[in-house]
């Protein structure tokens, strides 16, 4: 799958590329306005990743553009500026989620593969994690048996995180502000995530399925399927 | 002291020591004046007699005329002419008067005659009084007529400057509109009013610029910060890290994460204060502090703090993303200044929110609470942004808020009228 990443410097491009290359993904770059406006014509991207302020023009034009050739290439605009007005007004006009920087790579990752999954998945719903199957739509997991893995909305939702960011080590923080938002992230501590992560560990290791969360001392988890990895 | 009053202070004081001493001056010239006009009188009289006396020979009879009193007493030699006043007892009205006199001697039929003309001075008393008293009683009345008058001229004169003293009271140096200073005829004032506006208009265009650059600086920091965080969240990607690389990176990431979110408070307090959260909704703050509450569960049980919720349903017409980000920052603060084992109490009624915590056994600083990088505790890991954010979406969204201590608890009371519109 193939994703253009819209940044003008460099350093986060080439930083993003990096990270989201870890995937099965392949990344493309585009510095400024014109670049990125003949990369959004001649190819078709699972996933635009778009600055607003770029050299020579707005990101905000090279979204109307592509709405209007009818092209369907998932968008997520990354902006500096945190602005309502910006996010609904690129939501408006078609973009599919809005970041603002700075943002956690993981998060990026997460929203990336929220995209791709909307996008090209045409109804269908589920994801294979190695044995196991996570529905989207009723928002379940099954296990290699068949049977359904009860998860709480936290779990479910940490586990499509982890999906979204597999084989890569992931900050306590990162998940505290995707799944508790910025407000709480403010805490002194993040010790709660790891009872979520244990029992989330639990419940996939009793389906029968190997560890896949791996504890990376001092700085987050890792979730690797084994037979990928 | 109004102005007014201080002027009309100096302005009675002076007037009644004027008043005053005019009276005394005034009773002395009339009395003066009269007694002189009585001593012509007696000198009419003696001018009668000497006439007489040269054509008779004789003095003429000596009796009661005119209010006059003359005894003729012979004399051995001549006295001097003089004239002075004494005073005599009145058998017919039986008390004592002052009387003029004059004594002369008049030589009549080969004898000397000493002759005292007399006459009583009760009528120009009366009479000194009576112009004293008129007269000071009209002054009187003249003086309060324009102390009074005065006093409506001078409130008119003054007004205009009672009007520009009252658009400065009212100016905020935060608001868009430039401040509208009256029209008046009078040049000070209208000098004044002008050199007002300059200076305030010169004042918001600094204020203006300062926030722009707080803005802009804001804004410039979020791309650099990106990268940082971008390349840190590559570095724990590698597979070697050793515990001490770990720590480091640790540290680096929790000095991210201050600086972030202390230029995006900054640029949050700057949008609140630029009106650019004008769309107002009846929110339903019950439904809105459940889920906040349910949010901060896990944080609270984590952090051994016990939380109790009396929620009443309230509704309250504001905007959205501000009462989100100012329960946020209420429920935050709360719960980060607390203590292990302490309580959080929410208490929502129609149009008041109580948020009650316990914490540190002193009462903040009231004064300093809501200024920006206000901290407890200069170490501290905050920003000292977030009461600041709370104050001003309060300001902005017509929300009064107070802070109190009592009962060791940290109470954060917030009211507004039910009905009331943000703005």
């Amino acid at each position: 799958m193939k994703l253009l990443v819209i940044e003008d410097e460099r350093d986060l491009s080439e930083s993003i590329c990096d990270y989201l290359g870890k995937e099965q993904f392949i990344c493309e770059t585009a510095y400024d306005y014109q670049v990125a406006s003949e990369k959004i014509h001649l190819n078709d991207y699972a996933c635009i990743i778009l600055d607003i302020m770029l050299p020579h023009g707005s990101g905000i034009d090279l979204l109307q553009s592509l709405k209007q050739e009818g092209k369907t290439d998932g968008v997520l605009i990354i902006s500096a500026k945190n602005s309502l007005e910006d996010k609904i007004k690129g939501l408006h006009l078609g973009a599919d989620d809005y970041l603002a920087k700075p943002f956690h790579l993981a998060e990026l990752s997460a929203r990336v593969a929220a995209i791709i999954r909307r996008k090209s998945f045409d109804g269908k719903t589920k994801i294979a994690i190695d044995q196991l199957v996570l529905d989207l739509a009723d928002k379940t997991l099954k296990s290699p048996a068949g049977k359904i893995i009860p998860l709480t909305r936290k779990e479910y939702e940490l586990l499509l995180y982890f999906v979204g960011n597999k084989n890569r080590v992931v900050t306590k923080e990162a998940i505290v502000e995707h799944l508790w938002g910025e407000s709480i992230a403010m805490a002194d501590s993040y010790d709660f995530v790891y009872s979520h992560i244990k029992n989330l560990r639990k419940k996939l290791m009793e389906a029968g399925c190997p560890d896949y969360l791996q504890t990376v001392y001092g700085m987050g988890y890792k979730f690797s399927l084994r037979t990928t990895a | 002291m109004r102005l007014f009053a201080r002027y009309n202070r100096i302005n009675l004081a002076v007037t009644a020591v004027l008043l005053a001493l005019s009276a005394v001056a005034y009773y002395y010239v009339i009395n003066r004046i009269l007694v002189h006009e009585l001593d012509e009188e007696l000198d009419n009289y003696k001018l009668k007699v000497e006439n007489y006396a040269s054509q008779t020979g004789g003095l003429p009879e000596k009796g009661v005329m005119e209010d006059l009193v003359v005894k003729y007493e012979p004399a051995d030699q001549p006295i001097s002419l003089h004239y002075f006043t004494n005073n005599q007892y009145d058998s017919e009205e039986n008390k004592v008067e002052p009387v003029r006199q004059l004594i002369y001697t008049q030589r009549a039929r080969t004898r000397l005659y000493k002759v005292t003309i007399a006459k009583p001075m009760e009528g120009i008393h009366l009479l000194t009084r009576v112009i004293v008293f008129s007269t000071l009683g009209i002054l009187l009345i003249i003086i309060l007529v324009s102390i009074i008058v005065n006093r409506f001229v001078l409130q008119k004169l003054w007004k205009p400057f009672y009007e520009s003293l009252n658009v400065i009271r009212r100016f905020k140096l935060h608001e868009k509109t430039l401040p509208e200073f009256p029209r008046t005829k009078t040049e000070e004032f209208s000098l004044m009013n002008h050199q007002l506006s300059d200076m305030l208009t010169d004042a918001k265009t600094d204020y203006r610029l300062l926030k722009e650059f707080t803005e802009n600086a804001s804004h410039e920091m979020q791309t650099p910060l990106a990268i940082i965080r971008a390349k840190l969240d590559l570095l724990i990607q590698e597979e070697s890290l050793s515990a001490k690389q770990v720590e480091i990176l640790d540290g680096a990431y929790v000095a991210i994460k201050r600086i972030s979110k202390l230029s995006q408070s900054l640029l949050l307090l700057a949008k609140i204060e630029n009106h650019q959260f004008t769309e107002a909704a009846a929110i339903d703050l019950k439904t809105t502090l459940n889920e906040k509450m349910e949010q901060f569960r896990e944080f609270w049980q984590d952090n051994d703090i016990h939380i109790t919720g009396h929620l009443e349903t309230s509704k309250i017409k504001a905007n959205r993303e501000l009462v989100d980000i100012l329960l946020n920052n209420l429920l935050a603060n709360a719960a980060i200044h607390n203590k292990a084992g302490g309580k959080v109490i929410i208490d929502l009624k129609k149009d008041q929110l109580m948020v009650s915590n316990t914490g540190t056994g002193q009462p903040l600083d009231t004064a300093r609470l809501f200024r920006r990088f206000y901290k407890q505790a200069q170490h501290s890991q905050h920003n000292g942004l977030g009461l600041s954010i709370v104050k001003q979406i309060c300001d902005q969204s017509g929300i009064l808020i107070r802070y109190y201590f009592s009962g060791n608890l940290h109470v954060f009371a917030l009211s507004w009228k039910e009905n009331g519109s943000a703005q």
